[in-house]
């Protein structure tokens, strides 16, 4: 870009983006709540609302057998 | 914008979570069947189809959850990164296979992917604890090696040479875990090729997954406008 004086002056343009921090804590809370559903829940989640009948039935658990497997979890 | 980042993260990983499910369905599930026919044969029973069938209806919702769950991830350590520089969507898949390497390929070394009728019920928490350590161990590693190298940026010059002390200060880390954790404590009893052949799915599927979703953020938060950068002219 030409400074009007014959001479030449690079414009140094910065591409600025700043993180909203709640993002971060939306994002780790998603990602804790369905990690633990999909790959270690063993009753727990449901027993809030169903109390010990949860852990016996293992719904999730068995819901997400195969996946789980698939993903590498441990799983019986 | 807060929303616009979640939106992200959710979109990426809804749609890659879903392909997945199905990748699934066509890859791995063949050998969880024979897997569990070969457990009902053992015990002198047949397979109970009906509850077979619920298993498997699963595959699609756990697979958007998983989808989600590792988008969100992603999503994390992406924007951390690009909000310092910006990645082009070549690097942004790349992150997601070096994901990969940390928490899929790592802990399978250690501890791999398991067809049903391999553990044991009784091990379950010990096997869940011991993988989540391993996991752990190597995910940490990972950032903070990355942290170590962002500022080694201005310690050293030769680019080349931080690059290598840092995958190998890696492999040592993992190299102490793999010999300091214990074994997985079953005794795994399984015919040689379906052992194989579940692995291989497992692993392809899972790293199928994370390029998705690598692509898909990468994708979403450079081309959609979703996310704006402020030009900023000192």
């Amino acid at each position: 870009m030409h400074d009007g004086n014959g001479g030449e002056h690079r414009q140094i343009t910065k591409v600025e983006f700043r993180y909203p921090l709640l993002a971060i804590l939306l994002l780790a809370a998603i990602f804790a709540f369905t990690s633990f559903a999909v790959g270690y829940d063993q009753g727990q989640l449901l027993s809030m609302v169903f109390g010990d009948q949860a852990y016996k039935e293992n719904f999730l658990h068995e819901l997400f057998h195969d996946t789980r497997h698939a993903l590498g979890f441990p799983c019986h | 914008m807060i929303l616009n980042i979640v939106a992200i993260a959710l979109l990426a990983g809804i749609t890659s979570g879903a392909l997945y499910g199905l990748m699934n369905i066509v890859f791995v599930t063949p050998y969880i069947d024979r897997a569990v026919e070969i457990e009902a044969s053992r015990i002198g029973s047949s397979v109970d189809l009906a509850y077979r069938g619920w298993q498997k209806q699963g595959a699609i919702l756990a697979g958007l959850l998983a989808g989600v769950a590792y988008s969100s991830l992603f999503s994390l350590v992406y924007s951390y990164i690009t909000s310092r520089k910006a990645l082009t969507l070549g690097s942004g898949v790349a992150l997601a296979l070096l994901i990969w390497v940390v928490l899929y390929l790592m802990p399978a070394i250690k501890y791999p992917a398991n067809p049903p009728a391999v553990g044991d019920p009784d091990t379950i928490y010990y096997r869940q604890y011991m993988y989540i350590t391993y996991m752990l161990i190597s995910g940490v590693a990972a950032i903070a090696l990355a942290l170590l190298r962002i500022r080694m940026g201005a310690w050293m010059r030769r680019g080349m040479s931080k690059n290598v002390s840092i995958v190998a200060m890696y492999a040592s880390i993992m190299v102490i875990a793999y010999i300091l954790l214990p074994p997985n404590p079953d005794t795994i009893d399984m015919a040689e090729d379906i052992l194989t052949g579940f692995r291989v799915a497992s692993a392809f599927t899972s790293l199928s997954l994370w390029l998705m979703i690598g692509l898909t953020t990468s994708l979403l938060w450079s081309r959609t406008g979703l996310i704006k950068r402020r030009m900023h002219i000192p």
